[in-house]
This record gives C-alpha cells, structure tokens and sequence, in this order.
C-alpha cells in the first residue's frame, strides 16, 4: 500500500500530515506504540523539512511517500531545500545532550528508527513491523 | 486558551489544554509559561494529562522552564504523563533529571 500527501511549508500544515498519517496506519492496524513512534519521527523530519529544508518559505512544499508492506514501513520525506550531507550515527544520536533546546529532531530519528537513510533533500525512514 | 495556572500554597501548577504540545503551538506556549514564570516566584507543576503528543519542539520548552527554575532554585514537575510524552522522555534519558510525578490530583494545596 503506497500513499502520498503533500503539504505546504508552514508549521500549521503538520496537523494535516499528522491526521492523515494516524488514519493510514490505523486502518493497517499497526500496533499502536509503532505508531506513535511513526507519526513524532515523521513530524520531526517533517518539521526540519519546513524550517531549514524549505526555510518556510510557503510555496515550496514537503512530500511525505508511505509505504505500509508486511514487513516494514517506509517513509520518505522530500523538500525543496539544499539537503543536507550526513546523518547523525548512532553513537552520536546516543551522546543527547540532555538539557540541549534544539537539534534533537534528528538524533531522535536515528534513534527511534530500524533504518533512515539520506538522499540530498529526501530522507528514507524504516520501520519494522 | 493554551495554558490554566492554579497557584497553590508553595506551587504553582500550569495546565496545558493542549492534546498536541509540538512546533505549531510550542511558541505560543512557551510565551504564557515565561510570563507565569515572571510573576511570583514558586515552583511548578505543569499537567500534561491532556497532551497525548510531545514532540522535541514542545521538549524544548519544557526544558527551558526546567533551566529557568533551576537558576532560581525552584523546582518543576510533571504530572499526568500519557503514554507517548513519557516515552519520549525515556528516550531522551530526561525522566532521570525531571521529576515525574504519575496522579496529578496527589499534589496538595
């Protein structure tokens, strides 16, 4: 089952991508703390991808491909920004700096993730069913 | 209405009306928790039995409030955490330095 939604880059928009995204997962009957761990991960990417991919500039848009197999769920996250060049490893996603305000986005998602991978502007994220 | 703040006798204790504490509304209430933490000093509980969805934008202000109160030598808590938010702070190891206390209605006037 492959579905897309894309949103413009406003903050306000992420209600939508959220609401969407619980429905899709609720009618595959994924299990409910995979799920929850799903839509933050993907809010969390989506959330960079308005702020500093798209630097909220408004006509350029976020798109979210979801991919629901039996196995694995597979997300991916596109904007229209430069991308970025490399992704946290594990060891240094585990070196949280507890009481940091921000940047923790991404660390979270290579924690609370089976696999993310980067493609310039579009991140992969891999769940296990 | 974002926030409702009850003073008790040595508390202060905020409630977030909010089902989703995250970046669209993280500014918002940020801007209400500062000017509740202007006025008179105390600690503070803040309630998040309504929030089913915490995201790091929302941690952010949390633990803003958390460095704000400890420079004064004020204390925060937690209370009414869902499934989700505490999980969350599990895995960002913030259950180790936020207090965390599970039944709301336990904090006394």
């Amino acid at each position: 089952m492959r579905n897309k939604i894309v949103i413009q880059s406003n903050v306000n928009k992420l209600n939508t991508l959220y609401q969407w995204l619980e429905t899709l997962l609720k009618e595959a009957k994924v299990e409910e703390k995979l799920s929850q761990t799903i839509l933050l991960i993907t809010q969390e990417i989506a959330t960079n991808s308005i702020l500093h991919g798209n630097q909220e500039i408004t006509n350029k848009s976020v798109t979210i491909e979801v991919y629901i197999g039996l196995a694995d769920i597979i997300i991916d996250i596109e904007d229209e920004g430069k991308g970025i060049k490399t992704l946290p490893t594990k060891e240094e996603a585990n070196q949280l700096n507890y009481l940091e305000e921000g940047g923790r986005g991404l660390k979270l998602a290579v924690l609370m993730s089976n696999a993310i991978e980067l493609y310039g502007n579009k991140i992969r994220l891999i769940f296990n069913k | 209405m974002s926030i409702s703040t009850i003073t008790l006798k040595k508390t202060k204790k905020i409630t977030l009306l909010v089902q989703k504490f995250d970046v669209s509304n993280m500014q918002e209430i940020k801007q209400k928790i500062n000017k509740e933490l202007k006025s008179k000093s105390s600690d503070i509980v803040i309630d998040l039995s309504l929030v089913s969805f915490l995201d790091s934008s929302g941690l952010s202000v949390i633990i803003a409030t958390f460095k704000q109160l400890s420079a004064k030598n004020k204390k925060l808590q937690l209370c009414g955490l869902r499934e989700q938010p505490l999980e969350l702070l599990k895995i960002t190891q913030l259950y180790k330095i936020f207090t965390i206390i599970d039944n709301c209605n336990s904090i006394k006037e």
